[in-house]
């Protein structure tokens, strides 16, 4: 697949310098609403839900975790899943590795209430390796990656790709849409906000392809991160009016260092 | 008894002797004496007893009716001094008469009484006429002289936002405005993202602009429309004018092809390759450059008295090259031949030619991959108006057009493939039609009226493949139509009713009522100022937009003309009315009517303007209190919001003032509510990253935009002997410096992420501009 960046990243090309300034904005602050986020993959690494809600503009993110809900995931084929509450707020399951078009159902039970979500695990590519090259269309000198695979032929395989800098998480949000049926290989770049990378950093790119509705869900978060759309919050696929999404997904990873 | 029979009889019988006098009809041409330019819109005057008068068209061409007898005719138009005649009535005649202008006289002349008080009994309502003499003196961004940016200073036509040339009328996208040139649309009439307007000010003779009670041969829009006519050319002799400012550079050549009988008019404009890199982004990395240009032309021939032929182009490119990585391009191109011919003395004809063209390109780099978008909307258009002027009380206008469309909204297509195809975006075809028949009657000496409908249609039409949907946007089905073949057609009626009642000489109430319908809806769920727009006529999914307009107003003139003053009030309904679902993917989808939520809006609002035109000091006072809401299934709960357009306080403040006979200056203040935004009211975490949180579509505002603008002009010793005349123009955009929001962000603070801070972009304060400006 050829991965064309969305019209996002072409506006964003088009920024005029100017003045900045960090202003306060009177905000309402709106009461607190549940957030539910899980994963389950199929590189081993354990099925994860987090449980937590949304916390005021002004406040650090210390967000409060909800502790003591029962955390279930079913798949297809009728096997369960229970999620046991590891740390606050976040529910795994070490034994469940997700298998390649398999549709995993999540359950969540707290005060009374249920919510649900379904995500099936698309087929993959092979993520060939990392390139890392010149960042002209953003600030000068600045390098990125590049995350080569293979595509699938036909349309549809939508890509997410999470980016760890020297071991921390970039903070931002990496999708792809499939425009391309070719079979060829193509490649991803990964934008790096304000982080410039340097001589010596370590970068581990982790390749996930996901299924439409978390693809739409996670081009909502970055489309707000952009700033060119009106804000919206993303549509969940998790039913019950809650925020957040539940994801099931193919993974791989590489790691460069940048020479 | 006896008494009355009398009367009677006497009445009557004065009456047949007069219905013995026959009936003439005086025409002809009204032009600028100078450089045989035809005045638009120039003010014809027949009075003996009783007057008559009428208005010059588009081509200064004017038809009055009088009986036999002897008049005296008065010809006037703003900025020159009138011109009047005693005549004889006696056979049809025609008139081709010259009006010598103000600015070549030294000594300032009153204005014409006659024609002051013509907007008061006029039944046409919210409409605008710029005067270009006045437009020059106004202080626009960087010096550039900018009709839009002009007509943005007055109550109704609301700026989209700094650097950004679209407006917003009466509540309406920046869309739904149809700008004309010489007839032809312009599909994008900006540069370099909205900073400056595609109209070089050198090449325009006339603006007018509707707002509403829009006359029913214009349609294709529903907000307004903003009718601009270039210059013909110097019918008499080879006239050079042109300047150098502090970002670009024009010239404007025009003269006589036949001395007053043909000419030809070539205007250019050009910014520096450099001026603007400074703006954007540094890559550090190969060729930048960020510029635009703009070429007007036109020629036009007198083939004999009655008929005349005429050609005028546009040809404008935005360029944006960033090293060998990425390049974009855009622009309009458009073109017009036009045949007039006057049947007789009361019947004008004008047939029309028209071809308009935007289209951008897209070239991105990423390693060795390469993509590139092209898109394109591309009008052939037919169109045959009649002017009859079937009495001084009564005059017909009718006609009808068609245009095909053709549009590639956008594909994407890779360069450097390995095998495979990428997604097909197809082209879509349509054929927009019109007749239409507008009847404008003096009903009684105090009541005007102009009636009229519209009947328009649009036929989609093959080759492509067309899709249904359900509810969440999935294809349920698919069916192919072959090339030429009708898809859907959708047919309406758009009635047109505006009415003047004369309460006094110098005041009258007006009223009016319109429908208008749209065909063509740009698509795009991007709330910057890039080019990368998408054109869709209607289709199966998309249904014409329509919108209902009522208004009323007063109008009042003070004594001697040197005041004016317009209160309107309106409400529009707007139906079919498109918006996007979450995260929409427009750019390179052919499915792209899937991401589409459809509903209703409605504005409405009061605009209220004092203008002083006479004297040393003139200019305007405008004050707009308005509210634009949408209500679109699938957001905000159903519920009504505020449009991103919906600004209550709009304030607008311009003057200009002679200090003696080489100096003038001009100040410009304006103050607007914040546009109202979503801003967020919480935060969570997901996906490894703060994502803010939304509530209330649009139920916040940015904070309040004003500025003040300052400008002067500074004419050189004007030498008699001397063809040559120069003058310096100066200007300071934002004089204040007051840091408006360009726009307001929510991010996680850089140094610690568990923090969240609001950032505040500013553009510009305190620019400077200079502009040397020449004419021989």
């Amino acid at each position: 697949m050829k991965c064309a960046p969305l019209l996002i990243v072409i506006l964003s090309l088009i920024a005029f310098s100017s003045c900045e300034k960090v202003i306060n904005v009177d905000l309402k602050n709106e009461i607190p609403r549940l957030v539910i986020e899980g994963m389950v993959d199929d590189a081993g690494n354990p099925a994860k839900v987090i449980i937590s809600k949304t916390a005021v503009f002004s406040a650090n993110n210390n967000y409060e975790k909800i502790r003591n809900a029962l955390v279930k995931i079913t798949d297809n084929l009728g096997n369960i899943f229970l999620l046991a509450e590891t740390s606050a707020g976040t529910y795994t399951n070490t034994t469940l590795t997700g298998v390649v078009g398999r549709t995993y159902h999540l359950s969540v039970m707290l005060d009374g209430k249920s919510y649900t979500a379904s995500s099936t695990i698309p087929r993959k590519a092979i993520l060939d390796s990392l390139l890392v090259d010149n960042n002209a269309i953003g600030n000068a000198g600045q390098k990125w990656i590049g995350v080569v695979f293979r595509d699938p032929v036909g349309f549809g395989d939508n890509v997410q790709v999470v980016q760890t800098i020297n071991g921390k998480g970039d903070r931002l949000t990496h999708v792809a849409y499939d425009l391309y049926d070719d079979g060829g290989s193509s490649a991803f770049f990964i934008t790096t906000g304000k982080i410039k990378l340097k001589v010596g950093d370590v970068v581990k790119e982790e390749l996930r392809f996901i299924d439409e509705n978390v693809f739409r869900y996670l081009l909502g978060v970055q489309n707000l991160a952009d700033g060119f759309t009106i804000p919206e919050n993303p549509n969940s696929n998790i039913s019950g009016n809650v925020l957040g999404f539940f994801s099931a997904h193919t993974s791989q990873t590489k790691t460069i260092v940048i020479p | 008894m006896r008494f009355l029979f009398l009367f009677l009889f006497l009445a009557f019988g004065l009456a047949s002797y007069a219905q013995d006098k026959q009936s003439f009809t005086i025409s002809g041409t009204i032009k600028d004496a100078g450089t045989g330019e035809t005045l638009i819109g120039a003010n014809v005057l027949l009075y003996a007893t009783k007057q008559a008068s009428t208005l010059t068209n588009a081509y200064g061409f004017f038809s009055i009716n009088a009986k036999e007898g002897t008049y005296k005719m008065s010809v006037s138009f703003t900025g020159y001094i009138t011109d009047t005649a005693t005549i004889a009535i006696d056979k049809n005649r025609e008139f081709f008469i010259g009006l010598q202008s103000k600015n070549i006289q030294l000594d300032v002349v009153v204005v014409n009484s006659k024609n002051k008080n013509e907007n008061i009994a006029k039944a046409i309502m919210g409409v605008d006429k710029l005067n270009m003499t006045e437009m020059n003196k106004i202080p626009v961004l960087l010096g550039e002289r900018d009709i839009l940016k002009t007509l943005q200073l007055m109550p109704g036509y609301k700026s989209a936002g700094e650097g950004n040339s679209g407006f917003n009328v009466r509540g309406g996208g920046t869309e739904q405005n149809l700008i004309l040139l010489d007839e032809a649309p312009v599909y994008n009439a900006s540069h370099l993202f909205g900073f400056f307007s595609t109209f070089n000010s050198d090449a325009i003779k006339d603006v007018s602009v509707y707002k509403g009670g829009m006359p029913a041969q214009y349609g294709g829009r529903l907000s307004s429309v903003v009718d601009i006519k270039m210059k013909d050319g110097n019918q008499k002799k080879l006239d050079i004018e042109g300047g150098l400012g502090a970002i670009a550079s024009r010239i404007n050549v025009s003269a006589p092809i036949v001395k007053d009988k043909g000419s030809f008019i070539l205007s250019a404009r050009r910014t520096y390759a450099d001026a603007f890199l400074g703006l954007i982004k540094d890559t550090g990395q190969g060729k930048q450059s960020l510029y635009f240009y703009d070429i007007n032309l036109k020629a036009n021939y007198k083939i004999s008295k009655k008929d005349r032929l005429f050609l005028s182009g546009y040809f404008g490119r935005d360029e944006l090259v960033l090293g060998n990585q990425f390049s974009t391009d855009w622009g309009n191109k458009t073109a017009t031949l036009r045949w007039n011919h006057i049947f007789g003395n009361s019947l004008f004809s004008n047939t029309s030619l028209i071809y308009s063209n935007f289209d951008y390109k897209v070239r991105v780099k990423f390693g060795s991959d390469e993509f590139r978008i092209f898109s394109k909307i591309e009008d052939f258009n037919f169109k045959q108006d009649f002017d009859w002027n079937i009495s001084n009380k009564s005059k017909l206008r009718f006609g009808g057009n068609i245009i095909n469309h053709t549009i590639a909204p956008g594909a994407v297509v890779f360069a450097t493939s390995t095998g495979g195809a990428a997604k097909p975006v197809q082209n879509r075809f349509s054929n927009e039609s019109a007749l239409y028949v507008s009847h404008e009657l003096k009903a009684t000496y105090k009541l005007e009226i102009i009636y009229g409908l519209r009947a328009s249609n649009l036929a989609v039409k093959g080759a492509g493949n067309f899709y249904s949907y359900d509810k969440a946007g999935n294809i349920i089905a698919t069916t192919s139509y072959a090339k030429g073949k009708t898809v859907v057609s959708y047919f309406n009626l758009e009635p047109r009713f505006s009415a003047s009642y004369k309460l006094t000489e110098l005041s009258s109430l007006k009223a009016s009522y319109n429908r208008n319908v749209q065909n063509l809806h740009l698509i795009t769920n991007a709330t910057s100022n890039a080019p990368y727009d998408v054109w869709l006529p209607s289709t199966n999914n998309i249904k014409p937009e329509i919108a209902d307009q009522y208004a009323i107003g007063f109008y009042k003139n003070s004594n001697q003309g040197m005041y004016e003053f317009v209160s309107e009030i309106y409400y529009k309904a707007l139906e079919n009315q498109i918006d996007y679902r979450n995260a929409a993917i427009i750019l390179g989808n052919d499915n792209v009517e899937s991401e589409l939520l459809y509903g209703t809006g409605r504005a409405y609002g009061l605009e209220m303007m004092m203008r002083k035109k006479t004297g040393r000091l003139t200019g305007w006072v405008g004050y707009t209190l308005s509210k634009v809401e949408k209500k679109i299934e699938g957001i905000n709960n159903g519920d009504y919001f505020n449009a991103r357009q919906d600004r209550t306080h709009d304030i607008s403040i311009v003057g200009m003032y002679d200090v003696n006979k080489r100096w003038s200056v001009s100040a410009t203040w304006v103050y607007t509510t914040g546009n109202a935004v979503t801003f967020p009211t919480g935060k969570y975490e997901a996906n490894g990253q703060t994502v803010f949180l939304y509530s209330d579509r649009n139920g916040a505002r940015f904070p309040a935009y004003h500025r003040l603008d300052l400008g002067a002009t500074l004419e050189a010793r004007k030498n008699k002997k001397r063809r040559y005349q120069s003058s310096w123009t100066f200007g300071v955009f934002n004089a204040y410096g007051r840091q408006n929001a360009y726009t307001i962000t929510f991010r996680e603070n850089k140094n610690d992420p568990a923090k969240s801070e609001a950032v505040r972009t500013s553009l510009f304060s305190f620019v400077p501009s200079v502009t040397w400006n020449f004419k021989f």
